[in-house]
C-alpha cells in the first residue's frame, strides 16, 4: 500500500469470463475492452495496451481459484520469520508463485505462537497468461492483487476497519457472490461462490443462507466467538427493498445493504457495456484513495516496475544530491558575498584617504625616489662617510710627534681600518662566551666583511710604525728617544700606543743577548697605535644613530 | 515460469536517471570546488583591501613625517646624485681622475687594481609597516700602489681622491722607505713606496620602471 491516490494506471480485472481492461486517469475509471484468453485475443490485448505503455499496471483477480489458509508458527523475527513463512508457503501453495503469507496476530496462550494467514491464486496460469503479454510489451506491473485484498484497502478508506468482525459481501451481476471476512481491518478470508443457476428473486435468501453457513464455519474455526456481533455489508446492484436483508438482522448478524448504482454515480466511472457491479465500485474507490500494494506478484512479474522504481530512486538521488549540493554550497557562496561586500566597503573607505593623501602630497618637494628609500640611502651614506678616515691625518700626527725627537729613523708606516674591539659580553650564564649564529641581515653584514663593519659602525684605525733608534754610544739614549715618541703620540686624544718592540729589551722575564762594541747603538722598534673616535665624536655618532 | 532476467536494452531505460546522478555529482562537485576557490580568492582580496586601507590610513597619518623626511634628506640626496654615488660605478672616469692627478702632481707611475663589485642589500629599519623597494649597496675594492719621491705625493693623491666626488673609504695604507739608511733625500729618486686600498661605494636603486 502506498500513500496517496493512484495518478494513472492500466487496470486489468481478471475473472472467470476473461479480462476487463480499464484505464485509470485523473480520477476516472474508463472501460476500454474485454478480452478472453485465446491466442487471437491475447494478440489483440497486446495491441490494445500499446497506447498505455508508460502506465503502471494493476491486476485485480476476482477468481474462484483464490485460497486462504490459516496456521500457526513459532514466534520468530527478522529473517527467520521470512524463512518460516516461505517454508509454509512452499508446503501449502507449492504450485504457484502468486502467493502471500503474513502474520496476523499472536496467540495469547500456550507457546504464544504467531498466527499466520496464507493466501494464493492457486491457478497461476489464469494470471500469468496476461502477465506474459504485459512483460513482452515491457509494461511495469505495479500490483497483482485480488478483490479480497483490495477490500482491505476499501475497508480502511471507508472507515470500516474499526469493526471487530466485518463481512463484506459483494453480489456480482450474473450471480457470483464473494464473501470477505475482515477482522480489525485485516482481511482474513474470502471466497467466491457461483450462484448463476439461482433466480434473482431468491438472492436475498441465498445471501442470508450463505452468510449463516459461513458464520458457523467461522465459529468452528474460532474466527468469531459465538456471541459476537458480525457486521455484514452487502454490496449489490439491488437495494434492500429487493434483497430484504436488513429486516432479517439479528443481534449477532447485522446486515447493511449498499446499492452500488448510486455509489458509482458519485465516482467518475465509465463501464461501457458493463453493468455496474460492486467490484467496479471497489476498484474505483480504492484507486481514488490509494495505490494498491502488490500482494501476489512475484519478482519476475514486477521486474519492470522494480526497474522503474530504481529509475525513480535515481531521480530522487539526483534531487537529494542537488539539494545537498545547494546546502553545502550555500555557506561558501554566502561567505564569498560577505567578503566581497566587506572588500567593497574597505575600498570605499580607502579611496577618500588615498585621494586625501594624493592632495596633501602635492605640496611635497619633488623627489626622485620615495622618501623612505631616500632616507635609507642618505643615512647609509652618512654612516659610511662618518667612518672615512684619512691616513694623511695619522701621518701628520706622527710627523708632529717626531718634531722633538732626534735619532729615530722610520722605515715603514702601516695604516689600516680594523674592527673595533667589542665591549665584553654580559656573562648571563646562559651563553658563556658562546656566539649565537647570525641570522638575516646580521649574516649578510658578517659576510660583507669590512663593509659590514662599517655599516655597524664598528671600525677603528690602527697604525703600525716601524723604525730604528740610534745613539752614538748610549743604549739608554736610544731607548729614551722611542719613549719620547710614545709620549708625544699619547698626547693626541683617543690615541693608544702599544710598544710591540723596543730598541733594547728590558724585560726581566726573558733571556736577552747583546753585543757591546765601538759602533753606534742602533735598535729597531715597532709601535702600534689605535685611533678611536674622540668622546664628542662618539656622542655625535650616537645621536645620529638614534 | 516468467523469466526474471532483463533484456540487454532494458538497462537503457535507466540511462537518463543514471546520467542525471553522475551529472549532478559532477555539477555539485564542480560548483563546490569553484566556490571554494572563489572563497579563497575573495579572502585574499579582502586581506588586500584591508591592507590597502591600513596603508592609506598610515600614509595620511604619517604625511607630516614623510614631508619632514623629504625636507631633511633631499639636499643630501641631491648632493649624492651630483657626486654619482647613486649611479653605477664609472671606472673609466676614475682612471681619468688618477691620470689627471698623476699629471698634476708629477707622480711616479700609479698602479690601479679594481676588484669586482660586492652587493649588499640594505635593510629598512625594523617596525616600518610599509618599507620601500630593495636598495643595494655596491662595494668595489680599489688598490693603488706607487713609488714616492716624498710623502706629500701620497697625501696629495689620497686627499684629492677621498675628498673628491664619489664615496671612497681608505681601508689600508702602507708607506715604506726604500732605503732606510739614506740620510739625504735631496736627490731625485723613488725614496718611498706606497700601497693603499680603498672601498668604493655606490647605491644601486631599483630601475625607474618599478618606481612607485
Amino acid at each position: 500500500m502506498s500513500l496517496g491516490s493512484q495518478k494513472k494506471a492500466l487496470v486489468l480485472l481478471i475473472n472467470d469470463s476473461g479480462l476487463q481492461l480499464f484505464a485509470w486517469e485523473k480520477g476516472a475509471l474508463d472501460w476500454k475492452q474485454n478480452f478472453r484468453a485465446t491466442p487471437a485475443e491475447l494478440e489483440d490485448f497486446g495491441n490494445a495496451i500499446e497506447p498505455w505503455r508508460g502506465y503502471p499496471v494493476i491486476i485485480v483477480s476476482d477468481l474462484i481459484e483464490e485460497s486462504f489458509r490459516h496456521d500457526t508458527v513459532v514466534h520468530v523475527g527478522g529473517s527467520d520469520r521470512t524463512a518460516v513463512l516461505k517454508r509454509k508457503l512452499d508446503f501449502v501453495f507449492r504450485s504457484t508463485t502468486y502467493r502471500l503469507a503474513k502474520v496476523t496476530e499472536r496467540e495469547t496462550t500456550g507457546r504464544r505462537d504467531d498466527r499466520i494467514m496464507l493466501s494464493a491464486i492457486t491457478k497461476p496460469d489464469l494470471i500469468e497468461i496476461w502477465v506474459r503479454v504485459l512483460l513482452d510489451k515491457r509494461m511495469a506491473i505495479q500490483s497483482v492483487t485480488s478483490v479480497a485484498h483490495l477490500l482491505q484497502d476499501y475497508a480502511a478508506l471507508s472507515k470500516l476497519d474499526q469493526d471487530e468482525y466485518l463481512l463484506i459481501i459483494n453480489v456480482e451481476p450474473g450471480g457470483n457472490l464473494r464473501q470477505t471476512f475482515i477482522r480489525k481491518g485485516v482481511v482474513m478470508f474470502s471466497r467466491l461462490t457461483p450462484m448463476q443457476a439461482r433466480e434473482n428473486t431468491l438472492l436475498g435468501s441465498d445471501v442470508l443462507q450463505e452468510t449463516l453457513q459461513l458464520r458457523q464455519y467461522f465459529e468452528r474455526i474460532q474466527f468469531i466467538p459465538y456471541e459476537a456481533t458480525l457486521r455484514i455489508r452487502v454490496y449489490s446492484t439491488f437495494d434492500d427493498s429487493f434483497l430484504q436483508l436488513e429486516a432479517r438482522s439479528t443481534e449477532m448478524n447485522r446486515f447493511e445493504v449498499a446499492e452500488v448504482g448510486p455509489l458509482l454515480a458519485g465516482l467518475d466511472v465509465n463501464l461501457g457495456e458493463h453493468e455496474a457491479s460492486p467490484v467496479h465500485y471497489f476498484v474505483a474507490k480504492v484507486l481514488a484513495g490509494r495505490q494498491p500494494a502488490n500482494v501476489y506478484g512475484p519478482p519476475p512479474a514486477t521486474k519492470y516496475q522494480d526497474l522503474r522504481r530504481f529509475a525513480r530512486g535515481l531521480w530522487l538521488t539526483t534531487a537529494v544530491i542537488m539539494l545537498l549540493g545547494i546546502g553545502v554550497c550555500t555557506m561558501p557562496a554566502l561567505s564569498i558575498l560577505d567578503q566581497w561586500q566587506q572588500r567593497d566597503a574597505l575600498l570605499a573607505q580607502a579611496r577618500p584617504l588615498q585621494d586625501e593623501y594624493a592632495a596633501l602630497s602635492e605640496r611635497f618637494p619633488e623627489t626622485p625616489i620615495p622618501s623612505r628609500e631616500m632616507q635609507l640611502v642618505v643615512e647609509t651614506h652618512n654612516t659610511i662617510a662618518k667612518q672615512v678616515h684619512s691616513p694623511i691625518d695619522a701621518l701628520n700626527m706622527i710627523s708632529r710627534a717626531l718634531e722633538g725627537v732626534s735619532g729615530l729613523q722610520l722605515t715603514s708606516i702601516t695604516w689600516e681600518l680594523v674592527e673595533k674591539a667589542a665591549p665584553p659580553a654580559a656573562n648571563d650564564g646562559n651563553n658563556r662566551g658562546a656566539r649565537r649564529p647570525a641570522r638575516g641581515q646580521d649574516a649578510l653584514l658578517d659576510a660583507a666583511g669590512m663593509t659590514g663593519l662599517v655599516l655597524r659602525e664598528r671600525t677603528a684605525v690602527r697604525v703600525q710604525i716601524t723604525g730604528e733608534a740610534f745613539s752614538p754610544a748610549s743604549f739608554r739614549a736610544a731607548q729614551e728617544q722611542v719613549n719620547t715618541l710614545i709620549s708625544a703620540l699619547r698626547e693626541n686624544p683617543g690615541v693608544t700606543v702599544f710598544a710591540r718592540q723596543m730598541p733594547t729589551e728590558v724585560r726581566t722575564d726573558i733571556a736577552f743577548t747583546t753585543t757591546v762594541d765601538d759602533r753606534e747603538v742602533r735598535g729597531p722598534f715597532t709601535l702600534e697605535l689605535t685611533l678611536a673616535p674622540t668622546e664628542p665624536q662618539q656622542v655625535a655618532a650616537e645621536e645620529n644613530r638614534r | 515460469m516468467i523469466s526474471s532476467e532483463f533484456r540487454k536494452d532494458d538497462y537503457w531505460r535507466v540511462k537518463w536517471p543514471m546520467a542525471s546522478v553522475a551529472l549532478s555529482l559532477v555539477l555539485c562537485g564542480s560548483v563546490f570546488f569553484g566556490l571554494t576557490t572563489l572563497d579563497a580568492a575573495a579572502a585574499t582580496e579582502l586581506r588586500r583591501a584591508r591592507a590597502e586601507l591600513d596603508e592609506a590610513r598610515q600614509a595620511v597619518d604619517k604625511i607630516e613625517e614623510e614631508e619632514a623626511t623629504i625636507i631633511a634628506y633631499i639636499g643630501n640626496y641631491r648632493q649624492m646624485e651630483q657626486e654619482g654615488i647613486v649611479e653605477p660605478e664609472d671606472r673609466l672616469q676614475f682612471q681619468e681622475a688618477i691620470a689627471e692627478l698623476h699629471s698634476t702632481f708629477n707622480l711616479f707611475p700609479v698602479s690601479v687594481n679594481f676588484g669586482g663589485q660586492a652587493p649588499l642589500p640594505l635593510q629598512y629599519p625594523q617596525g616600518r609597516t610599509e618599507p620601500g623597494r630593495a636598495i643595494v649597496l655596491q662595494t668595489s675594492l680599489v688598490e693603488l700602489s706607487l713609488p714616492l719621491l716624498h710623502e706629500n705625493d701620497l697625501a696629495n693623491l689620497l686627499l684629492t681622491l677621498v675628498e673628491g666626488p664619489g664615496l671612497l673609504q681608505p681601508l689600508s695604507c702602507l708607506l715604506e722607505a726604500n732605503n732606510n739608511r739614506a740620510q739625504n733625500y735631496i736627490y731625485l729618486a723613488r725614496h718611498f713606496r706606497a700601497a693603499c686600498s680603498l672601498n668604493w661605494y655606490t647605491f644601486q636603486l631599483p630601475p625607474p620602471a618599478e618606481a612607485q
